[in-house]
């Protein structure tokens, strides 16, 4: 046990955290602009691994990572404006709905890989970009600032969403409509356009998160994401439906994922005990939101779909 | 055999019993549950207490089912259950949410289940299309249903001093 406090592995274990909570923080913050606007949409999970096999696909053919992060953006647009008209055009019932899409997810993008690609062939990941200066401070450095673009700017998302939400028009609106659309309507504001601006954003975000993980891990299989989608929107129960809780959320999830790894990796934790390891994030994600559970509000108007009444 | 059986009684219990009867209440209208009087909590808690039983009988069913009486899982995400999980609520779906219907609409993914294998033995097509198929299944279903639940408000005359919630949950069959 005391291996693990060893300098090399902790600094390990905080950066894999790190790098382990960024699909799942990406995925999170979208949906986190979906529901304050009162759309519940529990597809992610297939729009990430519809995502993972675009950006894993674009990367093994045409060889740049970026252009793979680019087709995320495109799968999870054309899904999201998919997602927004069945929820909100059409008013469908939005739990089931969302599970919809995630089967189609799930099955599209094994078909896919298994017609397109056949055996898995790893690509190559995201190059790390070691911030000057901060990087070279002592174990801190190592463990925060020696991580890829993504890492970074999935991060700098976290005050930027914190900004739009709570101090631009654009970010009024949304929580106006997510709490009463009757009163925003009669106000003038398009609850359906609202909706669908943040269920768009929810989708691409949630592509880029699956292109992402598919990136980082160099490598895509079936079903790559393993229902992270689903934790994801937990995630934002957890975060109190606010972007700084959410990015805590997918902290402490991935901070658990990856010191459960190092631990197996030190043979600290034994085979036999690994399947029951592998529960450890799920069920402290569990415990987390029924303790959070009690003390924070739901946006008023989640996963009703809104219909004028005439 | 006792998947049938748990159709009935869930059709009987839900259709013929005053629990039952707060149990649909409580999901067609919660406000107008809790203003009749109706513990909606409770009735919540029952609701998903009896799902995760019969989940669980689901389970079972499927371990002695098997050959060897053992779990049997082969590596996918899927494994053990084969998906049968999100499969059962396309199925509940399908059958319109009334047990006895899902009776038939089970069969009928039970089938399609079954002719995936086939297909993806026969032809190379891969049984994850059948996965596929199934979330668009639902996608249409659940977007169709407002379409109907209107056309079924339609139908019904309101009375003079007949609310809204009433009227749907008379015309629920």
């Amino acid at each position: 046990m005391s291996q693990f406090f060893s300098q090399a592995i902790l600094i390990a274990a905080v950066a894999g955290g790190i790098r382990l909570a960024v699909p799942l923080l990406l995925a999170a913050l979208g949906e986190t602009y979906g529901q304050r606007s009162g759309v519940l949409n529990l597809g992610v999970d297939g729009v990430m691994l519809l995502g993972a096999f675009g950006g894993y696909f674009t990367v093994l053919e045409l060889g740049n990572v970026w252009l793979g992060l680019v087709v995320g953006v495109g799968i999870g647009a054309i899904l999201g404006l998919a997602t927004a008209f069945i929820s909100v055009t059409l008013g469908a019932e939005q739990g089931i709905s969302g599970i919809g899409v995630y089967l189609f997810g799930l099955g599209m993008s094994d078909l896919l890989f298994q017609k397109l690609v056949g055996t898995p062939l790893p690509i190559e990941s995201f190059p790390k970009v070691p911030l000057p200066g901060l990087s070279s401070i002592p174990v801190v450095g190592e463990m925060l600032f020696q991580h890829s673009l993504v890492v970074y700017a999935a991060f700098l998302l976290v005050p930027i969403s914190t900004f739009v939400i709570n101090r631009t028009t654009f970010g009024m609106n949304i929580r106006a409509v997510g709490e009463n659309p009757e009163a925003a309507d009669s106000v003038g504001i398009s609850v359906a356009r609202v909706r669908y601006a943040t269920v768009l954003i929810g989708g691409i975000l949630a592509g880029v998160a699956g292109a992402a993980l598919a990136i980082d891990l160099g490598i895509f299989q079936q079903n790559l994401t393993n229902a992270q989608g689903f934790i994801a929107v937990a995630l934002v129960y957890f975060g109190a439906w606010r972007p700084l809780g959410v990015m805590g959320g997918a902290l402490l999830y991935g901070m658990v994922n990856s010191i459960v790894l190092q631990l197996k990796t030190l043979g600290i934790i034994p085979r036999s005990w690994s399947d029951i390891a592998a529960m450890a994030p799920a069920v402290i994600t569990i415990l987390a939101l029924v303790l959070v559970a009690r003390r924070f509000r739901q946006p008023a108007a989640l996963a009703k779909p809104f219909v004028r009444e005439t | 055999m006792i998947a049938v059986v748990a159709a009935v009684l869930a059709y009987l219990f839900l259709w013929r019993t005053p629990t039952g009867f707060r149990l649909r209440a409580v999901g067609l209208s919660k406000d107008a549950a809790r203003y009749a009087g109706i513990p909606v909590k409770r009735m919540t808690t029952l609701a998903l207490t009896l799902s995760g039983a019969l989940s669980g009988l689901a389970g079972a069913i499927l371990v002695f089912g098997s050959e060897s009486h053992r779990m049997v899982t082969d590596g996918s995400a899927a494994g053990l259950t084969g998906n049968a999980g999100f499969n059962g609520i396309v199925a509940a779906l399908f059958g319109g949410l009334h047990p006895l219907w899902t009776i038939p609409a089970s069969f009928l993914f039970g089938g399609l289940l079954v002719g995936g294998n086939a297909l993806q033995r026969a032809v190379q097509v891969p049984s994850a299309l059948i996965l596929a198929l199934n979330g668009l299944v639902v996608v249409f279903v659940v977007s169709s249903d407002r379409f109907r639940r209107r056309a079924r408000m339609r139908t019904v005359a309101p009375l003079d001093d007949e609310t809204p919630a009433l009227a749907a949950a008379e015309a629920d069959p």
